[in-house]
């Protein structure tokens, strides 16, 4: 009974990832079409991705010197850019700041929302592979050689999906702000790999090591059928 | 049509439990009981469709059919 809760759990999750391709596509990113229809489809999509939905692309930078001096009083809030030297602890503002594109053109759009797509839809495929996993166990055949392919499938797509992601955004959001009109105004941090989401990577080669262990189990499965 | 195990797994190892419970008089269903096994099982032995079988069973059978394991099993010449 449990097992069934988990599988129709990640079937839903998997949907509501495909959903989010959706949304995506619908939103204000891609056809725009959500904003012509009523009200409540807007809050509906907005309550499952809001960034989806109505977002524009927003790229973390730092910006310039002179920005900042222009924008900020330097007395009360703390420039991480100048480094510091105080005795004691102390409290400051530190701001974060984000360049957001407005109004992106056709390609623009097409670039950022098909990687958005290409996350939702590998969650969705994550999720509806999990669900079979959990409904092979359930009909009490688990170790199966199908089974470790979709272990090691799943692994696969942690370990190189999840860095690949975080430099494919990395990528578009440096081409955005260099196209974009505050290119000479601000800079884009620099790619470091300790941005990179490690715990895909960990996840995905645990997964490989069980798809190893499951392949082993299948081999063994295979030597008892037929025993009577 | 799909081959016997035999066939299948390179052996040559047949069942003569359809002869036996003739002989005995006794039906699958009964067997299946005295043996505690399934019918499902117990056909697949029957079937020549097994791969491998437990001494536990083979000794089971045995009481209940009251032969040796010779009698249930056999190895066709080639």
């Amino acid at each position: 009974m449990a097992s069934r809760g988990v599988e129709w759990l990640l079937r839903v999750a998997a949907v509501l990832s495909v959903a989010t391709c959706l949304i995506w596509v619908l939103g204000s990113m891609g056809t725009g079409l959500i904003f012509k229809g009523p009200d409540s489809v807007r809050y509906a999509a907005q309550s499952l991705d809001g960034n989806a939905a109505g977002g524009s692309p927003a790229i973390p930078v730092q910006p310039e010197e002179r920005v900042w001096e222009d924008l900020v009083d330097e007395d009360t809030v703390f420039n991480s850019s100048q480094g510091y030297n105080v005795p004691g602890a102390f409290a400051e503002f530190s701001l974060s700041w984000r360049v957001v594109v407005y109004e992106p053109t056709l390609g623009q759009r097409v670039v950022y929302t098909g990687l958005q797509c290409l996350l939702s839809l590998s969650l969705a495929w994550v999720w509806w592979t999990l669900a079979r996993l959990v409904a092979s166990s359930r009909r009490g055949d688990p170790f199966t050689a199908e089974n470790a392919m979709r272990l090691q499938g799943l692994g696969l797509v942690l370990v190189v999906g999840g860095p690949a992601y975080a430099v494919g955004t990395w990528l578009i959001h440096r081409w955005l702000l260099a196209v974009s009109e505050l290119a000479d105004d601000a800079t884009l941090a620099p790619w470091s790999w300790r941005d990179a989401p490690w715990w895909s990577v960990a996840v995905g080669l645990c997964m490989l090591v069980l798809a190893g262990v499951w392949r082993r189990g299948a081999a063994m499965r295979d030597d008892l059928v037929g025993l009577v | 049509m799909t081959p016997p195990a035999e066939v299948e797994e390179g052996h040559r190892v047949v069942c003569h439990l359809d002869d036996l419970l003739v002989a005995r008089g006794m039906t699958l269903t009964e067997l299946a009981e005295q043996v505690g096994i399934t019918i499902v099982n117990l056909s697949v032995l029957k079937n020549d469709r097994a791969r491998s079988v437990r001494f536990s069973t083979l000794t089971a059978i045995c009481d209940a059919l009251d032969c040796e394991v010779g009698d249930v099993l056999s190895v066709r010449p080639r």
